[in-house]
């Protein structure tokens, strides 16, 4: 089921499987979240966003349902499944240990 | 439970591909106005908002695009609308789907047919368990065997058993049927369970048991009717009661399976004193292998344990020095001649050509038709298509081609099967086998999906290449020949080359086939073949037995042949041992090497033994043998009745059965079927054993000629020999009174033995009867019938046939594969006159505004002619060139099916290449002749 993913696609997975982890939400609700706890650093477009949504959707990592949001607008909310939360935390001790062991290089090259 | 969301979830996008797309469009959308708000609220003004946020989302339909690629279902939808998309294509131009499936229907229904026959024949699985690993000996002796058992570390398990043939009686017609003695462990080790009853046990196999016997399917079915209550039912073996204990099943048929006889019953073997005693290789034994000991180890193995027993003991062991003992067979299906399945292996490697064929002609049919796609390709292109896309879209048009090619060939390998199965040679085994099963259905979707790949690949990726998608601009025909034409062109050539490389390779196959079969035809059998009977006559042991020295045994023989001589519509009549063109007689003296004197052949006034290499044989036959088959008779005279009477007392010369070994039953006899031409080995041994009375008698010989070139030159009339030396030097000499032409032996591929005759002594209780009638021998059959009934009613007639069916049937497996490949070559030939006339007259029009300005600049229309014949033949003869190389690399594994013609016969493969050279040549003069007509007028206009 796993694809080869580059950094940047396996990334964003990241990311969004981790801003689901509090509660479901939609899409653009998504990217902004993303946007204000990375401090403006991180900009998700949506020509990355929706695709990359409905690929977890494929696999089966979040489900998404249609809801009523803030005043009563629809929209299709994204949520967590049992399954993705497992990968979630596979995914980011792997990212841990990934971005670790980088420091670690860049550290030893800079002494 | 994650598959099953995703299922359903594919299932969604799939099948409510609107639905989804709504969503997709609304949750987009919902997403736009929320970006609209959260600009608007940051201070900017509605529009402003409007217009940051779209600028930010950029291309929408893109974005879906994207999306539906997530979903994975795109690739499933764009396929659906490629197959609508390429059968629309296909229907618009009936004419090339018509080919292009009829072509690959041939060459798939073809393939599925012969695989058909190696699947059923050489890889459906047997019915014995580990059946993998097991091996069968045949032609050892129970000392041998025992050997082996004993020294052997390649082996779990062996059991033991004795070919016999046997009567039936009593029950309907007597009838004589192939039978094996098998130890105990014999069903265990091939573990199958008996249909009915139980297999022979332990307790069977003790001296003194009752008589047991386990039936064969086919003789439960065939003499006896398929009876549910036959266990416990006795039946009568060689006038011994047997109880039947059990019946196995369809398809068991190890030691009771061989030649032409029915399949018998399984006896208990009993181990008996005189085992111990080596009584000629008559035995076999089935084996199973230890785990991890591989077929070639444990045949190794076999080799050097008989070997070292050939050199200890060379006399008691002579068929192994000999070197026709111990035939080992891995499996238990030593029934498949390795002639068979070289022949169907060849028959696949062939029809697996035809279908490459096939491939080459379609495949330029589609470059060709690419060459007219190009406008609509480049179209496709400049709307954004990738080339794996269109390449896609090409692809999934020649898979339709292929599985229509597939499904019409199914049909046409139904009616392949058929007529497989009708020309099958006799006695080839498992033909019922030959069918439509799982395997071959695999088989041939596989073939067909192959093919789609193989004819679709090269067209589809030099059509996308870009430089033929950059004709838009251009229009359809450009002034002169373009970068793209040229392009296809040589394509288009090099196909042509190897459609001929692929094509003299089958026709190379085919016409060695056909020139070996035609020698073989032709082959002097030394008989004049037609409008003779034979048949094989056992006498019952009521008749033969040596109550009274074979006197009644003697009188019924008499009565049969007189009897039958005086049939009307019989001219004449004869008996043998052993008939023509058989094998078998009595193979009466051989060499043995470091064997000083005994049996070998001994010629009056020259020293020693002049046999030093192979085997004569003697074949006792009564006056009129040679006339009733029509061997000439080259020198000196025939048989008279006077020769065996006036030489020998009737005692003397007895047959093999009765006097020599009395005490031992007759059914116990692991009788030599006569077919087999290496067990004719107990020896009628009446000559030496009981020299007495013939001591100054004279006995007279007719020779063949190669017994007199080989043996005896200068005039062999009146001279002496014999075949045997007494051991103080006394002979008992032959006089030669007749040469007769050589006859051919057994099958009609071997060569002629050295043979001799002698008079035929009337004391054996089986022998052959010739006939020769005036009309139909088969009709007059029954007659002969009355005649043998009468003179002994429980006699099994046997080997029933006409000389002229034993010439076929001999030729039978090569004919067989003659046909087959013969018409492997017909259809090459077919294809590759389609192909080469189809590139070269689409080349002609490709470039009949070339010709046109090439006309009109002065070239004479026989110039324009000769062009385009140069050009194909330049095509054909490059492709005749590999052609040759590749058949001299691949005729040799025919070797083994060519008689008398060597597999790089130069005579043939020089026909081949002017046969293929005056194809080629046909198929470009018709387009030539087209190109010489062209109006320079028109063809400049044309554009």
């Amino acid at each position: 089921m796993s694809k080869p993913t580059d950094l940047v696609q396996g990334t964003l997975d990241l990311l969004i499987l981790r801003t689901l982890t509090h509660e479901p939400m939609h899409g653009w609700g998504i990217a902004q979240r993303i946007q204000i706890v990375s401090n403006q650093v991180l900009q998700v477009r949506q020509g990355a966003l929706y695709p990359a949504l409905h690929r977890l959707e494929q696999q089966g990592w979040i489900r998404a349902e249609w809801g009523d949001s803030e005043n009563n607008r629809r929209a299709k909310f994204y949520s967590l499944t049992k399954a993705g939360q497992k990968y979630l935390q596979r995914e980011k001790a792997n990212w841990e240990r990934l971005s670790s062991a980088i420091g670690l290089v860049l550290d030893e090259a800079r002494s | 439970m994650r598959w099953l969301a995703k299922i359903s979830l594919r299932m969604r996008s799939l099948f409510h591909r609107r639905a989804a797309d709504d969503e997709l469009d609304a949750e987009l959308r919902s997403h736009l106005e929320r970006q609209i708000a959260a600009n608007v609220s940051a201070g900017m003004s509605q529009a402003e908002a409007r217009r940051t946020a779209m600028r930010e989302f950029g291309g929408v339909e893109q974005l879906k695009e994207e999306c539906r690629d997530m979903r994975k279902v795109n690739w499933l939808q764009d396929f659906a609308q490629d197959l609508r998309y390429g059968l629309r294509m296909l229907r618009k131009s009936p004419a090339f789907t018509t080919i292009a499936v009829l072509t690959l229907a041939l060459g798939i229904g073809a393939n599925t047919a012969i695989f058909s026959a190696v699947n059923g024949i050489l890889l459906e699985p047997y019915l014995y368990a580990w059946s993998s690993r097991l091996l069968t000996a045949e032609l050892l002796s129970i000392p041998e065997i025992r050997t082996i058992q004993g020294q052997s570390t390649a082996f779990e398990r062996t059991a033991i058993y004795q070919r016999c043939n046997i009567l039936i009686s009593g029950v309907s017609l007597p009838e004589q049927v192939n039978s094996s003695y098998v130890s105990d462990d014999f069903f265990p080790l091939l573990g199958v369970k008996p249909l009915l009853g139980r297999p022979i046990l332990p307790e069977d196999t003790q001296p003194g048991h009752a008589l047991v016997a386990v039936l064969s399917y086919r003789l439960w079915m065939g003499e006896l009717g398929g009876d549910p209550h036959i266990i416990g039912r006795a039946i009568s073996v060689d006038h011994k009661p047997y109880t039947v204990v059990g019946v196995m099943p369809k398809g068991f048929d190890l030691g009771v399976k061989w030649g032409e006889g029915n399949d018998g019953l399984w006896m208990p073997f009993v181990y008996s004193p005189l085992d111990s005693v080596n009584q000629g290789p008559f035995s076999s034994f089935v084996a199973r292998l230890k785990e991890g000991v591989s077929l070639s180890e444990a045949k190794t193995q076999l080799k050097v344990i008989s070997a070292r027993l050939a050199s200890e003991h060379p006399k008691e062991h002579r068929s192994l020095v000999e070197g026709y003992g111990m035939i080992v067979t891995a499996g238990a299906n030593g029934q498949i001649a390795p002639v068979v399945r070289i022949g169907l292996l060849i028959l696949l490697g062939a029809v697996g050509f035809v279908l490459l064929m096939a491939c080459v002609n379609v495949t330029s049919l589609l470059v060709a038709r690419a060459w007219t796609r190009q406008k609509e390709l480049a179209i496709r292109r400049a709307l954004g298509a990738t080339r794996l896309r269109i390449v896609r879209q090409l692809l999934s048009e020649t898979l339709l081609l292929a599985i229509a090619g597939g499904t019409l060939g199914l049909f046409f390998s139904l009616w392949g099967i058929r007529l497989l199965r009708v020309i099958a040679p006799p006695y080839t085994p498992r033909v019922d086998h030959i069918r439509l099963d799982g395997n071959v259905l695999w088989f041939t979707m596989g073939l067909s999906l192959l093919a789609a790949v193989l004819v679709g690949l090269l067209p589809a990726l030099h059509a996308s290449s870009r430089r033929m998608g950059g004709t838009l601009k251009g229009g359809l025909v450009g002034s002169f020949a373009g970068v793209g034409t040229r392009r296809s062109h040589r394509v288009r050539s090099a196909l042509v080359v190897l459609e001929v490389t692929l094509a003299v390779i089958v026709e190379a196959g085919g016409a060695l086939m056909a020139r070996s079969f035609y020698k073989l035809l032709r082959v002097d059998t030394g008989v004049r073949a037609d409008h003779v009977l034979t048949m094989s006559v056992h006498l019952s042991d009521l008749v033969c037995n040596n109550k009274d020295w074979g006197a009644k045994c003697m009188l019924a023989t008499k009565n049969v042949l007189d009897g039958i001589r005086s049939l009307p519509g019989v001219q004449r009549a004869a008996l043998s041992f052993a008939g023509p063109l058989q094998g078998g007689g009595i193979i009466q003296a051989e060499h043995y090497p470091g064997e000083p004197s005994g049996s070998g052949l001994y010629v009056e006034g020259r020293q020693g033994n002049q046999l030093t290499s192979g085997a004569i044989s003697g074949r006792p036959v009564t006056p009129g043998f040679f006339a009733t088959l029509g061997i000439s008779i080259l020198k000196g005279r025939d048989f008279e009745p006077g020769d065996y009477l006036r030489t020998s007392p009737p005692v003397a010369v007895d047959s093999q059965n009765f006097a020599t070994k009395p005490g031992k039953p007759l059914g116990k006899q692991p009788s030599a079927s006569k077919d087999k031409d290496k067990d004719g080995h107990h020896d009628l041994k009446g000559n030496d054993s009981e020299p007495g009375d013939l001591r100054n008698s004279l006995l007279v010989a007719i020779v063949s000629r190669g017994f007199a070139d080989k043996y005896i030159p200068g005039n062999p009339l009146g001279k002496r020999f014999s075949t045997s030396e007494g051991n103080d030097g006394h002979h008992q000499w032959m006089e030669i009174v007749g040469v007769v032409n050589d006859v051919r032996d057994r099958a009609v591929k071997e060569f002629a033995r050295p043979v001799y005759y002698t008079p035929f002594g009337y004391g054996n209780n089986q022998w052959e009867i010739m006939v020769r009638t005036s009309t139909d021998p088969m009709t007059m059959f029954p007659a002969m019938e009355r005649v043998v009934r009468s003179a002994d009613n429980d006699a099994p007639i046997t080997n029933i046939e006409t000389v002229d069916q034993i010439i076929a049937n001999s030729a039978a497996e090569p004919r067989f594969q003659t046909v087959l490949l013969g018409s492997f070559g017909a259809l090459g030939l077919l294809l590759a006159v389609i192909g080469i006339y189809g590139v070269v007259s689409y080349s002609v029009i490709q470039r009949t505004h070339e010709i046109g300005v090439r006309m009109a600049l002065g070239a004479q229309r026989g110039d324009v002619l000769g062009m385009v014949i140069r050009e194909g033949m330049t095509l054909a003869g490059a492709g005749i060139a590999i052609g040759i190389g590749g058949a001299l690399a691949l005729t040799r594994f025919l070797r083994s099916l060519l008689f008398e013609i060597k597999p790089t016969d130069p005579a043939t493969f020089v026909g081949v290449a002017v046969l293929l050279a005056l194809v080629a040549l046909a198929a470009c003069y018709v387009p030539a002749r087209r190109a010489m007509r062209v109006d320079p007028m028109v063809a400049l206009r044309y554009e």
